[in-house]
């Protein structure tokens, strides 16, 4: 037979296909395109794998060697049982915060007994005080009057002026004798 | 369906992410069964030539937006087609060697599968194909079957005209010559 001979009308033949194939060919396609567009796919996940650390050239070479040398330089076994005990009560959170405990009921105490019996500002400033005149060996003329008086101000911390005229007054009326106020005037 | 659609028509629509589904929709339902037949002639088989028109258009999907309309469209996916069923086949390892003795899987498929249905000549013919060297069988049908213009051909097996017009006169031979034998 010659090929031009051959009926070829039918190009197909003798190939069938099951009914309805061509009609749910697009379901098929579409959702093989999904399974191969998920990101778990294997070029992605092969990409994963690959580390992105790099490690200088010769490194994993050499390791034992750099490894050696640190472990020669470690100090002796005993010392170092020794300094590891200490070291390790050092680092032991529930030493370190009884430490802190400590240290800081040291400082209330201190505190408390420095502060809570100290007598108070201005009676303290009262004992230094020096009586000038009545009962008290010391005469008004030995100091000056202004120094005297801004003396007392400034231990009152008083800066207005008239209040500072009515205490001056007022100082001069309860400390000072009542004689050599009479002798000024 | 839409088996008039314009190839340029298609490749515009698809640049569009907006339109990009029903361009490729229309683009299957234009060349489905022009590529279906082509594989199957290859691997006989439908269920092997379903799982490789599936594979073809998913690269179709996966790479249309690169195509630079070097080639025809149809010429550009019947390349892919066939570089498929190549690599399938060449998987295999069951394909018909150059002798017309030999018993092959494909030749049993042919004998056994529920989906060939043909006259004793047409079934034949197929038989006479399937004793011609893998590239030989290629060339026969692209051009008996397909009817694909040699320069089309030179396009998507990478073959200059002249060996392509030589390999299809020698398959046609072989053919005449089987035939007679028979």
């Amino acid at each position: 037979m010659k090929l031009d001979q051959y009926d070829k009308s039918d190009s197909h033949a003798p190939f069938n296909v099951p009914d309805g194939y061509f009609i749910g060919l697009k379901q098929k396609i579409h959702r093989r395109i999904s399974q191969e567009s998920s990101p778990l796919n294997d070029s992605f996940l092969s990409e994963l794998n690959t580390s992105p650390f790099q490690v200088p050239e010769q490194y994993f070479s050499d390791i034992h060697e750099r490894i050696n040398i640190k472990k020669n330089a470690l100090p002796v076994e005993g010392g170092i049982k020794r300094q590891s005990v200490i070291l390790r009560l050092i680092h032991n959170p529930f030493i370190q915060g009884a430490v802190a405990a400590c240290f800081i009921l040291c400082v209330g105490f201190w505190g408390y007994l420095r502060y809570a019996h100290a007598p108070n500002q201005n009676t303290a400033k009262a004992d230094t005080e020096i009586y000038i005149g009545k009962d008290s060996d010391i005469e008004a003329s030995m100091f000056d009057e202004d120094e005297l008086i801004e003396t007392y101000l400034s231990s009152i911390n008083e800066d207005n002026k008239e209040t500072r005229e009515k205490v001056s007054d007022d100082y001069l009326i309860e400390n000072v004798d009542e004689n050599l106020l009479l002798d000024e005037i | 369906m839409a088996p008039d659609i314009d190839d340029s028509n298609i490749l515009l629509r698809f640049r569009s992410p907006l339109s990009r589904n029903s361009a490729f929709e229309d683009l299957i339902d234009k060349y489905k069964e022009r590529l279906y037949y082509h594989i199957r002639r290859m691997v006989i088989d439908h269920d092997d030539a379903d799982d490789l028109l599936q594979d073809t258009f998913v690269k179709v999907w996966q790479n249309l937006e690169k195509f630079q309309e070097n080639s025809g469209l149809f010429t550009w996916l019947y390349r892919i087609a066939t570089n498929e069923c190549l690599n399938f086949l060449r998987k295999k390892n069951k394909y018909v060697v150059n002798s017309m003795d030999d018993s092959t899987y494909l030749l049993e498929t042919l004998e056994t599968s529920q989906y060939i249905n043909g006259s004793e000549l047409q079934i034949k013919l197929q038989h006479a194909i399937l004793t011609l060297p893998e590239k030989q069988r290629l060339v026969f049908n692209m051009k008996y079957f397909d009817e694909l213009k040699y320069e089309e051909m030179t396009e998507i097996l990478g073959t200059s005209v002249g060996a392509l017009k030589a390999s299809y006169h020698h398959a046609v031979k072989k053919i005449e010559e089987y035939f007679k034998k028979d």
